[in-house]
């Protein structure tokens, strides 16, 4: 492709064996659409074989390319390089996560404190479809919006890394758990509610937040975890004050037909091709069902 | 306590004391008081001091503005002070200046 100019990588390099940074400098040449972890892949490739950088997707979806890109919390492989208007770019590691190498950090204690807010349904009894889902709850479009927005969340860290409460207070939850409690809190088929804000209601919990937003303005996926925090709170008062107790969950869906003659479908007794003429049978009787 | 009944005290106190700001500005005034100028004399003062309402009022004013203003302060070191004995430790310290302090603002009150 094209060269359209290059442009130099700044990159605070992290050396564990020194337990210091160093600052290395590359000239990348740039095409159009050339994102920042092409460029860090073209130094790999090119110029130096020893630079550590994460990347698994490609395709802002995975949440693992994090780093600070001209003082601001991006994802490397969603961000143009052209789009930064900058002939230097300044990369360093994410901040408030325990350096490795380069620029890579360890998500350890991110994912610790999302795993203490219990990121999944918790249904009340329901331990039998817990394990063995045998149909879905059923959910409403107006339930679904309720939680829709904090359901894009890549757990790439950026909010994490952005906060300066997790910078000053390594115990607060951070934005991400506590954006991903609300999630929850909001699903109605979760019955997880009292359990969760017991979690969050605390100094190093949705109380630590100071609303400044720099969590919302660095998210890549426009899920805004400064607004879940309020909720969060609204919803602690409201229980302090009595006005909601413990949720009833979303009911089951009723047991569809085709699901249970499907069940009659014994693999070993039929060869593929047999199996799959059965269950088109039984989908063509239920589509003609009224 | 629960953080959350901490919370909510301070959410409540800061009404209370918006409202409680706007009574001690009016009283000052002119707006029901005899103006910026008189409403500040030695005269007006102490006789204001011995009306039982204004006592509530002051004394009410007094309590919420220093308790907000600890709650802030608590919340504040908070941030910076995470181990759970050390916060326990910086508790004690700060109610302790705080009695102190709403003691020695409720003197004059008392006294007149
Ligand atoms: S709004 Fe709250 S969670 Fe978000 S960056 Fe600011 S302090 Fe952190
Ligand atoms: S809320 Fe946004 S910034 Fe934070 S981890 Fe999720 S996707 Fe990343
Ligand atoms: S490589 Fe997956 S989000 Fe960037």
């Amino acid at each position: 492709m094209e060269t359209v100019k290059n442009v130099k990588f700044r990159i605070k390099r992290w050396i564990p064996e020194e337990g210091r940074f160093r600052v290395d400098t590359f000239e990348v040449p740039v095409f159009k659409g050339m994102t920042v972890l092409e460029g860090l892949i073209y130094i790999k490739e090119n110029l130096d074989p020893s630079l550590a950088f994460r990347r698994s997707c490609r395709m802002a979806t995975c949440g693992i390319c994090g780093i600070i890109i001209n003082g601001k919390p991006m994802l490397a492989c969603a961000t143009q390089i052209l789009h930064l208007n900058s002939d230097v770019l300044t990369l360093e590691p994410l901040k408030n996560l325990p350096l490795v190498k380069d620029l890579v950090v360890d998500h350890t204690p991110f994912f610790e404190k999302q795993r203490e807010i219990k990121p999944y349904i918790i249904r009340e009894g329901g331990e039998e479809e817990y394990w063995n889902p045998s149909r879905e709850y059923l959910q409403t479009p107006e339930e679904v919006e309720e939680y829709l927005q904090f359901s894009y969340c890549l757990t790439c860290a950026l909010c994490y890394s952005a906060c300066p409460i997790t910078g000053t207070n390594p115990n607060y939850l951070g934005p991400q758990a506590l954006m991903n409690a609300y999630r929850f809190i909001a699903d109605s088929r979760d019955e997880g509610l009292l359990i969760r804000l017991d979690i969050v209601d605390s100094p190093d919990g949705c109380w630590g937040c100071h609303l400044a937003g720099s969590c919302s303005d660095a998210c890549p996926k426009g899920v805004d975890p400064a607004l879940a925090i309020q909720l969060l709170r609204r919803k602690i008062i409201e229980r302090d004050l009595g006005y909601i107790k413990a949720v009833k969950g979303a009911p089951l869906a009723p047991p569809l037909p085709y699901v249970e003659e499907a069940k009659e479908v014994k693999p070993p007794k039929f060869t593929v091709r047999g199996a799959q003429k059965k269950i088109k049978e039984i989908m063509e009787k239920f589509v003609e069902q009224p | 306590m629960k953080e959350s009944y901490i919370r909510l005290i301070q959410y409540l106190l800061g009404i209370a004391i918006a409202i409680l700001i706007l009574i001690h500005l009016a009283i000052f005034t002119s707006f029901i008081g005899p103006g910026y100028e008189l409403g500040l004399s030695w005269e007006t003062v102490s006789e204001r001091m011995s009306s039982p309402f204004y006592d509530i009022i002051y004394t009410l004013l007094l309590f919420a503005l220093l308790t907000h203003g600890f709650i802030g302060i608590r919340n504040i070191l908070f941030e910076y002070i995470t181990g759970y004995r050390a916060r326990i430790a910086v508790s004690w310290v700060i109610w302790t200046i705080y009695i102190i302090i709403l003691i020695y603002g409720m003197l004059p009150i008392i006294a007149s």
